[in-house]
């Protein structure tokens, strides 16, 4: 079994909410603000089926999805 | 490889320019330099050199551009309404340091004006047509012979100080036809590659123009005609980076002045009455002054940086100072810097393609 | 932490980019290094990119790590033109967005298509100018608003796409922004079967700021839209008019390998002088 993780990096990412919107399983949700940039960062909460449109979509080179098996 | 040739100044211009080594050229057809795109689109080739053709002086302007920077000495060639059409482009390479040529053949304006005949109303343009604060420098020959000499020198000017060079060339000296001697380069600059971590927009002494990279081989060079620091990254809000940047750009040509311009003395060097001119009214003004005698022809090859200190020099004393051009005058402004205007006598003649005569002139110099 | 696959062509030193939150633009950056990664690219010495002005146009300039040249408005591609004659060896890319390249720059786009000049050209098609606050492009929807057409755009939008399949260009396609893998097929197909001659991409991708927000959507409602919204040519084609203003026509308009200009223009010197 795969199991994918959805690493942000968040001195990139500038919480627009695309890869919120568009997952397919509604696995990433906004937690915060990051102080250092002043933007929302999303975070992982449910299980990523690794079909990577997140990361494709993200317009800040902010996410790598990675298959740890 | 001397040779003599009976060449058009628009001719012995691609001679010169090939044997100055420029290996690409982008143009688009206009009255009077059309000969130079024609010939440069036979001959280029035949060095291994690229000729195109552009949709218009936008694009070839902006051609010459993309090709210096990919590293060869590249050139236009064109005429006031597409002069016009280029001054953009021309402010780009300012900023961007890149050597170009640009011979504009000079023709009654404005506008369309009157295509085939020849005046010399760029003058100002061709210094200031662009806007805000840059500098560049114009050449402007007196003969077919100088016109192949003296594009040698402006490939070597704008190699040497990374910066465009306008050889402004009157039509009569561009379609008048002599012998040329076809001697070759005595020396040709070669573009400054940089060393490692050596910026390439900017120098200690502002003298010194920064070494050029050539594209595709690893500099990861950035050119942008926005305000940039010396690596080219863009700071397009403080003033420190701008001012810095263009008054860099100014010294690098005002600061080198001694060693860019050039004038050339005719008739009596002790004689009072004194002629200040350029490009084809020269010939008249030396025949006239050789005529009458007691007379000084003060003949300006850079037009652009000007050295007002030798004007000054040279005019010191002065009794009469005569300005012949072919517009409504525009040198005449240069010379009021050093000597009352009031004073200067001028004659001022445009179109129809008929140039001052000896005869006037002496009428000016005896009046 | 494993690293995303674009950062390897980016000058790391200036990130984040200067665009909006949500700005497709970076969208299409992703798509074209996995382009490059997926054609085994290690780094980009052998490309120029040039640029004119624009939000797209500052993608190369200073953002990917390669030689590149943000030129004046509207003179991308003549730029490019003399960078790829002057040394056809280098992949010279030019990005730009519609008003740089279809309105003020136009004719040049036209005439290198016209050449099969050896160029890709890839076209973001925001449908406003953004950098300058959103005014009308050729691009603009009838009917919108927009600061230069307060009381809606009297003018009917340009098809570049179609006009450049028009052209003796090699390839010409169109994707929207919401279409990854196909536009990043599309570029590597530009790069490596079609490798010559004139190659134009059009992106379809509005701008956040002065389109999407304008409408009230957040950008990745728009891009879920869009995923609808832009469908390929062959469907389109047998929609009828009404359908057809609603949806975006994408795919391959044209996808030829004729020689580019610079193989013509060898061939004919050396032909004349190997005749001598």
């Amino acid at each position: 079994m795969a199991h994918y993780k959805v690493f942000i990096n968040k001195k990139l990412c500038k919480g627009c909410g695309i890869c919120i919107e568009i997952c397919p399983r509604n696995a990433l949700r906004f937690n915060g603000i990051n102080p250092e940039t002043g933007y929302r960062n999303p975070e992982q909460v449910g299980e990523c089926i690794g079909c990577r449109q997140c990361m494709w979509y993200c317009p800040d080179q902010a996410i790598v999805v990675v298959d740890e098996q | 490889m001397t040779e003599r040739l009976f060449l058009s100044g628009n001719e012995a211009i691609v001679y010169g320019a090939i044997d100055a080594g420029c290996r690409f050229y982008a143009g688009y057809p206009i009255t009077p330099s059309s000969e130079i795109m024609h010939l440069m689109a036979k001959e280029l080739p035949r060095v291994g050199g690229v000729f195109i053709q552009a949709e218009d002086e936008l694009a070839a302007i902006n051609m010459i551009i993309g090709a210096s920077w990919a590293g060869l000495k590249s050139m236009t060639a064109t005429s006031g309404p597409g002069f016009s059409l280029m001054q953009e482009g021309i402010g780009y390479a300012v900023m961007t340091e890149t050597p170009l040529v640009i011979v504009d053949v000079m023709r009654a304006g404005p506008a369309t004006g009157q295509a085939t005949k020849s005046a010399q109303g760029d003058l100002m343009q061709a210094r200031w047509g662009r806007h805000g604060d840059q500098y560049l420098v114009v050449i402007a020959p007196m003969t077919p012979q100088e016109a192949y000499d003296l594009i040698i020198e402006a490939f070597n000017i704008a190699e040497a100080y990374r910066v465009p060079v306008v050889f402004l060339m009157d039509e009569f000296i561009g379609h008048g036809r002599e012998i040329v001697v076809r001697r070759g380069a005595d020396k040709l600059v070669v573009r400054r590659k940089p060393s490692d971590h050596e910026p390439p927009f900017g120098s200690k002494d502002p003298r010194i123009p920064p070494p050029m990279p050539r594209l595709g081989e690893g500099h990861y060079v950035l050119v942008t005609g926005s305000t940039h620091n010396e690596w080219g990254y863009r700071d397009v809000h403080g003033f420190e980076t701008h001012y810095k940047l263009v008054t860099r750009l100014k010294e690098k040509i005002w600061d080198n002045i001694d060693k860019i311009f050039k004038y050339k003395v005719y008739g009596d060097p002790d004689a009072r009455r004194i002629i200040v001119c350029f490009g084809s009214t020269c010939r008249p003004a030396i025949d006239a002054a050789e005529r009458v005698g007691g007379t000084k022809v003060l003949r300006l090859i850079t037009l652009w940086p000007l050295n007002y200190d030798k004007l000054a020099e040279e005019l010191s004393g002065a009794g009469k100072v005569v300005v012949p051009e072919l517009n409504l005058g525009q040198l005449v402004y240069d010379v009021a810097q050093v000597y009352p205007r009031s004073k200067i006598r001028v004659i001022n003649k445009v179109g129809g393609g008929i140039p001052i005569y000896p005869s006037e002139i002496i009428k000016v110099l005896e009046a | 932490m494993a690293e995303h696959f674009g950062l390897k062509y980016l000058r790391k030193e200036v990130l984040p980019t200067a665009f909006c939150p949500g700005c497709y633009n970076g969208i299409l950056m992703n798509a074209l290094f996995q382009a490059f990664m997926e054609l085994g690219i290690e780094d980009l010495k052998r490309f120029v990119f040039v640029s004119g002005i624009g939000c797209s146009s500052w993608i190369p300039s200073p953002f990917i790590k390669a030689d590149s040249l943000h030129t004046l408005h509207g003179r991308a591609i003549p730029v490019a033109t003399g960078v790829k004659l002057a040394n056809p060896e280098l992949n010279v890319i030019v990005i730009g967005g519609d008003g740089d390249l279809a309105s003020i720059g136009g004719n040049h786009l036209l005439h290198a298509a016209r050449r099969n000049m050896d160029l890709l050209v890839i076209m973001i098609n925001n449908q406003v100018y953004g950098m300058t606050r959103g005014q009308a492009a050729p691009t603009t929807p009838h009917g919108m608003i927009t600061p230069t057409t307060p009381y809606g755009n009297p003018e009917r939008p340009m098809d570049v796409a179609s006009i450049i399949a028009g052209t003796n260009a090699n390839y010409v396609a169109r994707w929207c922004i919401s279409q990854y893998i196909p536009l990043k097929n599309s570029i590597k197909d530009a790069l490596s079967r079609y490798s010559r001659g004139f190659r134009f991409i059009e992106v379809y991708a509005p701008c956040v700021t002065y389109v999407v927000r304008r409408e009230g959507k957040t950008p990745g409602e728009k891009l879920k839209e869009l995923m609808k919204k832009c469908i390929r040519i062959e469907t389109w084609k047998n929609m009828s008019r009404e359908e057809r203003e609603k949806h975006v026509a994408t795919g391959v308009f044209k996808a030829e390998d004729k020689p580019g200009f610079i193989e013509t223009y060898n061939k004919y010197i050396a032909q004349a002088l190997g005749e001598k």
